[in-house]
């Protein structure tokens, strides 16, 4: 029972955690696009249609690459450490 | 409201602080003398104690027969540990191995003529008064009364806190950069342009009343024969 209530806890607070970050990581992304854009058009680097088609497509991209997946990390790192805890507590 | 401010910011630092060292765990050298079980009141102090629902059972007057270690710091001071399984979730030790530790800490017991040293890993406080205890987690044999292991469990517990402040503040930043900052410039927009809408429709019905009021007296002068301008 315990250790349902415990599962249901860190799972709670890890999915509180991955919305967050993948918030956080977009934005990131988005405003370094957004940078990108005004170095390639320096004539108009302000909001445009075409900026914003251009963020569009290059986050279409990068919500498939590497860095977008690893924040799934965060349901792996706090799990293996409650592991190592109970090991270094109860088995060293 | 500035003292207020710096009142409660101190308050809530010590808070931080206590709770920090309340429940990060802590490194002892001492010299075990006894280890027992004891019935014990537990009372308004629960909270100083495992859950009730972790290895102990509680009896009808809510007592519990809960394992204790006694030891002596090199400075000849006395330190009692309890030795309770702290359950799942708070705080998170997940210790389930206290009968084995308490087979341990007997198998290590000494007298002060023949002294053989440990260092116990711990969390809580010993207040006497309040008759709480810090719980055992762990225990190793090391070379003397001056052997101190370096306390890297705490040390990696606040680093990793650190870092999640870090976090947070930046996230925080991040936030208000792109989020609140053009919303209320946005609003500023807005309110602008209400503004200056209010103004000239004010200026019309300036102008109307003005323009108005000189009708009124231009007629008002054809009664005294003055002709219309």
């Amino acid at each position: 029972m315990g250790l349902i209530r415990l599962a249901v806890v860190v799972l709670a607070i890890e999915a509180l955690f991955y919305g967050l970050i993948s918030v956080y990581v977009r934005s990131l992304r988005r405003e370094a696009l957004e940078e990108a854009w005004a170095r390639r058009n320096p004539d108009r680097p302000g909001d445009s249609p075409d900026r914003r088609r251009f963020v569009r497509l290059a986050m279409a991209g990068f919500r498939r690459s590497l860095a977008r997946r690893l924040i799934g990390l965060v349901f792996v790192l706090p799990t293996l450490a409650i592991i190592v805890v109970v090991w270094l507590v109860n088995y060293d | 409201m500035r003292t207020v401010q710096v009142v409660l910011g101190v308050a809530f630092g010590i808070l931080v602080f206590l709770f920090l060292d309340y429940a990060l765990p802590s490194r002892e050298t001492v010299r075990i003398t006894n280890t027992y079980n004891k019935l014990t009141d537990i009372g308004w102090n629960r909270i100083f104690y495992a859950a009730a629902d972790t290895g102990t059972v509680e009896n009808l007057q809510g007592q519990r027969d809960i394992r204790f270690i006694d030891t002596v710091r090199p400075n000849g001071r006395p330190l009692v540990f309890r030795n309770e399984d702290t359950g799942t979730i708070w705080p998170p030790y997940f210790k389930y191995d206290s009968s084995n530790l308490h087979a341990v800490a007997g198998d290590m017991k000494s007298t002060s003529d023949n002294p053989r040293w440990v260092n116990i890993t711990s969390y809580g406080w010993r207040v006497s008064f309040l008759s709480i205890y810090p719980n055992a987690i762990s225990i190793r044999l090391v070379a003397g009364p001056g052997d101190e292991p370096m306390n890297w469990p705490a040390m990696v517990v606040l680093a990793i806190l650190g870092a999640l402040l870090f976090l947070f503040w930046r996230m925080w930043n991040q936030f208000r950069e792109r989020s609140i900052a053009p919303m209320v410039s946005r609003a500023d927009r807005a309110i602008d342009r209400a503004d200056a809408r209010m103004d000239s429709a004010r200026d019309r019905v300036a102008a109307e009343t003005r323009q108005a009021r000189g009708r009124f007296t231009g007629w008002l002068g054809t009664w005294r024969g003055k002709p219309r301008r």
